[in-house]
């Protein structure tokens, strides 16, 4: 990066801790500090839901993801409006209703403080991990970029979340989401731009868009039905839904955005601008990633986008025949690109498609090569190809903007996760069982104390995931799909079956675990269906067991 | 709750716009059904 890409970068990461603490300076009291004292409007909840979402490691996979297997991975967002819909209708007045802080505090006014517990460190143990593998996934992909040590890019990232967030509170953390989106957004228009302006001048839009077509990757729809199939249009409305069910209704790095609202209607109307606005820019997020594709086409790009990889494989004795290997199939496909832009016809279609094949094909030798030369038993390099396009292509300045868009994007994430995971750790840990009768300032102290605890043991944890923890990425985020299920099956138990009690839900929630797990391990059924399965265990075996044993339930909670 | 502080109450309100909640629900849901409808042309304009 240039000297001037350094100082954009650094400015921006200063104005985000500075607007962060700037807008979190009034948080005074416990209320304010958890919950912005009820107080935020709908859009600041929306775009801070979204931006909590969307990660760095999203953000640049998402676009990875498109260039090698095109755009149906926006399939994966097709249960989310549907999702929205049933909470707005259900979840949120509740919560509401209810009082809480914390989702899980609801649980004990309607169940007991064993199924409480019991979700409590489930979400503390899930969410945990993700915190540590938020900060960790993107601090290897730019320190990869910048030529830091991962050290330094998870240290940066870490200690300026813990800033704001700490000092700040939800407000700080909502309205440094609020920033991060707008200038992210901002940077995907400039992404999307400037690779379409580089195309060659005998390719136009329509061109580019017949070249995509042409490898597969204009795909946002496919109908088939597989169970191992993760993106599919059912797999994407059933499994989706169920998913978003869970991570917007039970998670309290999601609820506590909307119970920081000012009515009911404002936090159905933040939820329900994510339910319209998520699709399309996904969507938009993946094309940009095409695009780049197309680019790629035409402008011969390196043949792993890992660059200690690359420059590492560079002396193996293999290497110089399939570099050329490479470069002759890459030739051949952009011939082949040129005469599908120039007449579209399907003869240069099918010579576009087999010299993609022989592409595809030296690609894959070269990710056996850099597998060996790492030391890796699977080598990826997905999420190296957006930053590579942006170091590469962007112009100067817009580096750095990039850059720090994507920094922002995992702190955004990150905070998101370490002020509910405090919240948790004060509301339903400390106030609930070591000590119940503080004042408002001891209480306030101490979300501050956790967040900083948080932020610190996401820091350790992703500084250690490089050294021994190596497989543990791909295994974690199994992982949150392990336990969203039986989360969400004592949240429909809550909701929509008076007749069962605290036994049966703690009990419910227990057999669905063991039916996901034993899922996870013994069948090859893809895991957004893991919440569909958790959940409807968690149900039928709840009101099984409380009819079995005739409890008796506490009505005051439901209605 | 705290000892000094509670949660704010907050009061439920119909929607800005459509007057009841329900018909702001359906107005997503047919949103949904376009996108998908929409993006199932593209996959077809644009088949391999």
């Amino acid at each position: 990066m240039s000297r001037i890409d350094w100082i954009v970068l650094a400015a921006w990461l200063i104005s985000i801790v500075g607007y962060g603490l700037w807008r979190g300076r009034q948080s005074k009291t416990v209320s304010q500090y958890l919950l912005a004292g009820k107080t935020m409007p709908w859009y600041a909840m929306g775009l801070s839901i979204m931006a909590t979402q969307a990660s760095a490691i999203t953000f640049i996979s998402t676009t990875g993801q498109a260039y090698v297997d095109g755009m149906r991975f926006v399939q994966f967002y097709f249960g989310l409006p549907l999702a929205m819909v049933i909470l707005c209708a259900t979840a949120v007045p509740i919560f509401h209703r209810a009082r809480v802080y914390t989702a899980y505090e609801y649980l004990e006014q309607r169940f007991d403080g064993r199924t409480r517990a019991l979700v409590t460190l489930i979400f503390l143990i899930q969410r945990g991990l993700a915190a540590g593998i938020s900060l960790y996934a993107p601090a290897v992909a730019l320190s990869v970029v910048l030529g830091l040590p991962d050290q330094i890019t998870t240290l940066l990232m870490g200690a300026l979340v813990i800033v704001y967030t700490s000092l700040g509170g939800i407000k700080a953390v909502t309205w440094a989401d609020v920033q991060q989106m707008t200038v992210i957004l901002a940077a995907l228009v400039l992404a999307l731009i400037v690779a379409i302006r580089l195309l060659p001048p005998d390719v136009s839009f329509t061109g580019a868009l017949s070249i995509a077509g042409a490898a597969g990757r204009l795909n946002p729809v496919v109908w088939k039905f597989d169970w191992n199939d993760r993106y599919n249009v059912w797999s994407g409305l059933i499994g989706g839904m169920f998913l978003a069910l869970a991570y917007f209704g039970t998670d309290q790095s999601q609820v506590q955005r909307y119970l920081t609202g000012k009515s009911v209607g404002q936090s159905r109307l933040s939820l329900l601008f994510n339910a319209m606005a998520k699709i399309p820019m996904q969507f938009f997020i993946l094309f940009i990633g095409v695009m780049v594709f197309v680019l790629f086409v035409f402008a011969r790009p390196p043949i792993t986008f890992h660059p200690v990889a690359y420059a590492r494989m560079q002396s193996s004795p293999e290497y110089p025949q399939l570099q050329s290997r490479y470069n002759q199939a890459w030739q051949r496909r952009s011939e082949a690109a040129h005469a599908i832009a120039a007449t579209g016809s399907d003869v240069a279609k099918a010579s576009f498609r087999a010299a993609q094949k022989d592409f595809d094909a030296a690609r894959s030798d070269a990710g056996k090569l850099a597998a060996r030369v790492q030391g890796e038993d699977v080598f990826n390099d997905t999420n190296y190809i957006f930053l590579t396009y942006v170091k590469t292509y962007m112009p100067i300045g817009v580096v750095g903007l990039v850059v720090g868009v994507i920094f922002s994007a995992a702190m955004s994430s990150i905070s998101g996760e370490i002020n509910s995971l405090a919240t948790v750790t004060i509301i339903d840990v400390y106030r609930r069982h070591v000590r119940p009768h503080g004042s408002d300032r001891h209480y306030l102290w101490a979300s501050r104390l956790a967040t900083a605890f948080w932020g610190v043991y996401a820091v350790v944890f992703a500084s250690n995931a490089g050294h021994g923890f190596g497989a543990l990425i791909e295994t974690v985020n199994v992982v949150g799909s392990l336990f969203y299920g039986g989360m969400l099956g004592v949240f429909v138990l809550a909701f929509f079956f008076k007749k069962v009690g605290g036994r049966g839900a703690f009990w419910g929630v227990l057999a669905g675990e063991a039916v996901i797990f034993a899922a996870w391990e013994f069948t090859k059924i893809a895991f957004l269906w893991y919440n569909v399965i958790g959940c409807f265990v968690v149900i039928v075996s709840g009101v099984a067991i409380s009819a079995l044993m005739g409890e008796k339930v506490r009505h005051a909670a439901i209605e | 709750m705290f000892d000094n502080e509670e949660v704010r109450q907050v009061a439920d309100e119909p929607p800005p716009f459509l007057k009841r909640w329900p018909r702001v629900y359906a107005v997503v849901l047919a949103w949904l059904a376009v996108v998908i409808g929409l993006f199932y042309a593209f996959t077809r304009a644009w088949a391999p």
